[in-house]
Parts: C-alpha cells; structure tokens; sequence
C-alpha cells in the first residue's frame, strides 16, 4: 500500500494494515492457530452468545424491574436481597445491566450491518476496479477519517440530537469511512490473485467476478473487522452515554448508569464496579470474537 | 527526504481545506438557524432581520463559504456565543492542558509499553510472558472512563496519594494520563513483543548469540531499532482514540482542556465554538500522524522510499 489510511479502529488487521508485525508471530499462536477452535473463540463467541442471550430474556431473568425506585433502600452494597446492591434512587443494579444488554446490542448491531452493507459495494468497486473509483472512493473516506471517531459522534449527536435514529445514525456515519478502507484493501489484494485472472481471462463478467471470487473470498476478513467495529461501536454508545449526551436517563444503557454513579462512585464504588465490568465483557467478547475468527481463517488461508 | 515531506504537507493542507468545508457544510446543514438560536423563538422579525444581516447571513451562501474559509486561514473562526470571545481565543486557553495530557500519555505510553514487550519477548514462556499477554488482552477491552473511575477510587480515594481532580499540580496528571494511556501500551507492548520474538529467529542473531553476546543486550541492541518505526506507525493509527480519549477522561477529572471546551460547547449550544473545536480536533490527528511519520521514515527509510514511489 502506498498511502497510510488512517484509523482508529481497534487493530491494524489484515492487508490494510501497514505493520507487517501486527500479525501474530510466535510459538503459542502457531500451536493455537493448529487447533481447530482457538480459545479466543470460544472464550470470544461464549461472552457474546450470553449477553445476547441475557438481552433477548431480559424482562424473564431480571430479578426487578429496572425502573422501580425504592428510596427507603438507595446505595445498598451488593447483598443477597440486590445481587450487585441499589444505585442513588435504590433500584436494583443487576436488574437494570441485563436490561441494559438490550440497548448495547440494540444500538451497535442494526447499524454495523448497515455499515457492512454499505460499505461492502463501495470497498470492492474501490478495490477491485482501482482507476477514478478507487481515486474518488479513497479520497473521500481518507477524509472522513481524519475526524476522531468519538469527536466527530459528539458532535454529530448534538447536531442531530440523541434518540435512538440519531445514535444509529452517527454510528453509521463515524464507522463507515474505516469499513470501507477495510473492504477496499481486502478486495484489492483479492483482485491480484490467480483465481481472479483466471476467471477474468476465461471470460467471467466484472459483477459475476465481484461476487462470486472477491465477495466469497473476503467475506470472511469482512466478519472479523465487522466483529471489532462492535467492540468499538459499543465503546462510543457508552462513552456517550457516559458524557451524558447518548442514551438518557432512566434508560439503563450501561454508560448511562456509569454517568448517573459519578456523584456516588466515590462513597459507593459499587455504583460504577457492575456497569464498567459489564462495558468492558462485552467489549472483551466481541474482540477475541474478532481475534479467534482470524486465526480460524489463517488455518484455511 | 525533503520532496517526502513537503508531498506529506500538500497532502495534509488539502485534506485540512477539506475538512473545513466539510465542517462548514455539516454545520450549515445540521446546525438549525444561528439567528432563532440566539435571540429565542420570541424576537421579532426586525431584530431577526437586522441580526441576521449583521452576522453576514442573508448574503448567498457560496460568499458567506469564501468569507469563512478566508476568516479561518488567517485564524479567525468567529465568535463563540457562550464565551462571547473569539472562538481560536477560547480555543487557545483550553491547548496547553490538553497538549500536556497527551505528551504525557504518549510519551510513558511508549516507554512502559516497549519495556514490556521487550520482556515479554526475552523469554516468550515465562510467566511474565503469559501473564502480560492476558493483562494486554484485558486493558484494550477496559474503556478508559471505566478505568479512571477505578483508578480515582483506588489511589484517590482509598490511597489518597493523587489528587482526582484539576490541573493545579503536575500530580493531576497522573491519573488522567494513566487512563489514557492504558490501551495504548497494550497496543505497543503486544507489537514491540512479536518484533521482537521475530528478529530473535533471524539468523544474525544465532551468530551475535554464538559470538557471546549477552542476550539482554541483544534484545535492546538488536530488537529496539526494528520495533520503534512500527510503534510510531501504531501511535499514529491511534491517534483518534487518543484524542477521544482525551474528551472522556478531561470530562472524568474536571481537567480544563479541549474535552471539557467541547463538552461544555454542546451543552450551551455554541455551534461556531463546537465549529472551531472540530477543526482543531482533526488538526491534532493530522500533525500527530505527520510526526510520526515523519519520524519513522527517518529510522526506517523504506516507509519514505515506498511512499515515493
């Protein structure tokens, strides 16, 4: 590559990434990328499968509901009447982090296939046909990522405002750029390989080429940077949440709770211990989700 | 070298003419009319008239677009509505905290994250090893809000030993840098660890090792130098976190910089001043990754030669 595309997703992953050594390298990932099912994955897709779970059981598992106040009972440490204790208006903090599954998934995932099914025709014209497309297509997204993810969603949600479209909405928009620099590496070192000229020479139209050899073929590094814009989406929705301008109060959105803990994190730490953890599972999840899935792939590439 | 960075500096000055317009456009778009957002939704159509010709608003739009990329080079960004001064001067207080924070972050960042890596990669089974590799797994999955919560509660709180809010003492520093910081040397040390365990296999090193060398100073000798120009490349590529991070962790610990300028522009609804921030926010990304680029040509030569190309 001879430009630097810049971006702050979570890992220089793949052909678009400049680092050679980003790779793994080493005697431990050379055993685990033998095994059939790498540890990550499990670990990675175990995490999540829970948490979607939780999410679509929320209203059958919470032992409350997450927006019953009871102010003879605030702050109450962790116990056996509230698991993870009460918050400043004594609701129950274990019930409002399952229901709080709902948004995270909610507000990452529909706009995460947006951004996959938007940026993927951009990506691999941009790759695949090269010439003004690429020009145009690259132009345009290296702009865009100059804005810092987290700033320009800041600015975004106060423009637009903060209801649930907004939010998707500015996920879509800050995601986007870094999605289809992605697909456009991914479908350009794909277009160079032998399968490809094969098929170009043996008369295969540009669309059946586009989606029967590049698509097939780069779906699969598309899932695993798809599975790290999770993790990053969810960490914008709860760095919103938590700077008071994403998802509002009493919805139980986890970085909405950290936000609402602030005043009495410092006298009850357990305000902040269950949300922050539960922020940072997810995020967890979705990485080594990402990490395993590469090394899955690794064995057949 | 010289025809390197001066294609580095025309690439930034169009994609900073760029992102003005871009801003300009969004802002346009988006950002409602200035002129009800100032006097209400009560003024009369007179003072809203005289208003909006006194902003310049009622000129054709392509002209008031001239008139604001001609302002914004000479550094006039206009008039903050919540600060009532000029936005660049707002802007210009809220720099050198912000500025001290990121040194601060990136520079320990560096020196804790090669440190670790290169002891990770010394003996790549040892229980340093293993145990580091978890700990990175678990710092890129922590946010940083999250981190600096626990970290006041820890060393402000229980300890006592750091202040959790301000910018009075260097000291306040500690704890915002910190968790700033923490991804970033996970991301370093896990790079500068494979590096490392990389160049260890190449063959010079098996002569190096056969003509006695010690293997500590192989490793700092011999590993650093292939490390450092893809650590650069990797603080480049984080460079929008970093300054993400530095909104979320200001807004954490009262710290009075850029994060905390924005936050309080979005909560008055000062657009120019949410305006001139972007702008500087995209300006901090862009020269944080000039510099590293610029340096890491500089050790590894083959970035500037294959950028030439």
């Amino acid at each position: 590559m001879t430009t630097s595309p810049v971006t702050d997703a979570n890992e220089p992953t793949g052909p678009a990434a400049r680092t050679p050594a980003a790779e793994p390298v080493g005697a431990e990932t050379a055993t685990r990328r033998r095994a059939p099912w790498p540890l990550g994955l499990v670990v990675g897709g175990g995490i999540v499968a829970i948490v979607v779970l939780v999410a679509i059981l929320a209203p059958l598992i919470a032992p409350a509901d997450p927006n019953a106040q009871d102010l003879t009972g605030i702050l109450l440490p962790p116990g056996p009447g509230h698991l993870l204790g009460t918050d400043s208006l004594g609701r129950d903090i274990a019930s409002r982090i399952i229901h709080g599954a709902r948004f995270e998934l909610g507000l990452v995932l529909p706009p995460l296939l947006v951004t996959v099914l938007v940026a993927l025709p951009l990506g691999m014209a941009a790759g695949y046909v090269g010439r003004w497309v690429d020009k145009v297509v690259s132009a345009i997204s290296d702009t865009l990522l100059t804005f810092p993810s987290l700033v320009a969603a800041i600015v975004l949600v106060a423009l637009l405002g903060n209801g649930t479209v907004p939010l998707m909405v500015t996920l879509v928009v800050t995601q986007l750029p870094a999605m289809v620099r992605y697909v456009r590496g991914f479908a350009k070192q794909v277009s160079s390989s032998q399968y490809v000229l094969a098929a170009r020479s043996s008369g295969s139209s540009t669309p059946t080429i586009l989606r029967v050899h590049v698509l097939g073929n780069i779906l699969g590094q598309v899932l695993v940077i798809a599975s790290l814009f999770a993790s990053e989406a969810i960490l914008v929705i709860a760095a919103l949440g938590f700077l008071g301008v994403g998802v509002q109060p009493p919805n139980a959105e986890w970085g909405t709770m950290l936000s609402e803990g602030r005043i009495d994190f410092m006298n009850a730490p357990h305000v902040m211990i269950a949300p922050g953890a539960a922020i940072a599972l997810l995020i967890l999840g979705f990485n080594l989700l990402g990490d395993g899935l590469r090394d899955r792939l690794d064995t057949r590439g | 070298m010289l025809r390197f960075v001066l294609g580095r500096l025309v690439r930034i000055l169009v994609q900073v003419f760029c992102v003005v317009t871009l801003v300009f456009l969004l802002f346009r778009l988006a950002g409602g009319d200035p002129v009800t957002l100032l006097l209400g939704p009560d003024a009369t159509p007179q003072a809203a008239a005289q208003l909006r010709h006194e902003m310049g608003l009622d000129r054709p739009q392509l002209v008031q677009y001239g008139d604001f990329l001609l302002h914004a080079v000479t550094g006039d960004l206009g008039e903050s509505t919540s600060y009532s001064q000029p936005v660049t001067a707002v802007i210009v207080q809220a720099l050198p905290p912000t500025l001290s924070l990121m040194l601060l972050s990136v520079v320990s960042a560096v020196v804790v994250g090669v440190a670790a890596g290169l002891l990770a990669a010394f003996r790549p089974h040892g229980w340093f090893a293993r145990g580091s590799l978890l700990l990175w797994v678990a710092l890129l999955a922590v946010p940083n809000f999250w981190l600096g919560m626990v970290l006041v509660q820890v060393f402000a709180v229980q300890l006592q030993w750091l202040p959790a809010i301000g910018y009075e003492n260097p000291a306040s520093l500690v704890l915002p840098a910190t968790a700033i910081a923490a991804r970033l040397v996970a991301l370093i040390a896990r790079l500068t660890r494979s590096t490392t365990i990389e160049v260890l296999g190449e063959e010079f090193i098996a002569t190096a090792r056969a003509r006695g060398v010690s293997p500590a100073r192989l490793v700092v000798v011999h590993a650093l130098g292939p490390a450092l120009p893809h650590v650069l490349t990797m603080i480049g590529l984080q460079a929008g976190y970093l300054l993400g991070g530095a909104v979320v962790v200001e807004n954490l610990f009262s710290f009075p910089g850029m994060g905390s300028l924005l936050l309080s522009a979005v909560s008055g609804r000062d657009y120019p001043l949410m305006q001139g921030i972007t702008i500087f926010f995209v300006g901090g990304f862009l020269i944080i990754n000039l510099v590293t680029d610029l340096v890491a040509s500089r050790i590894d030569p083959r970035i500037r030669l294959g950028a030439g190309a």
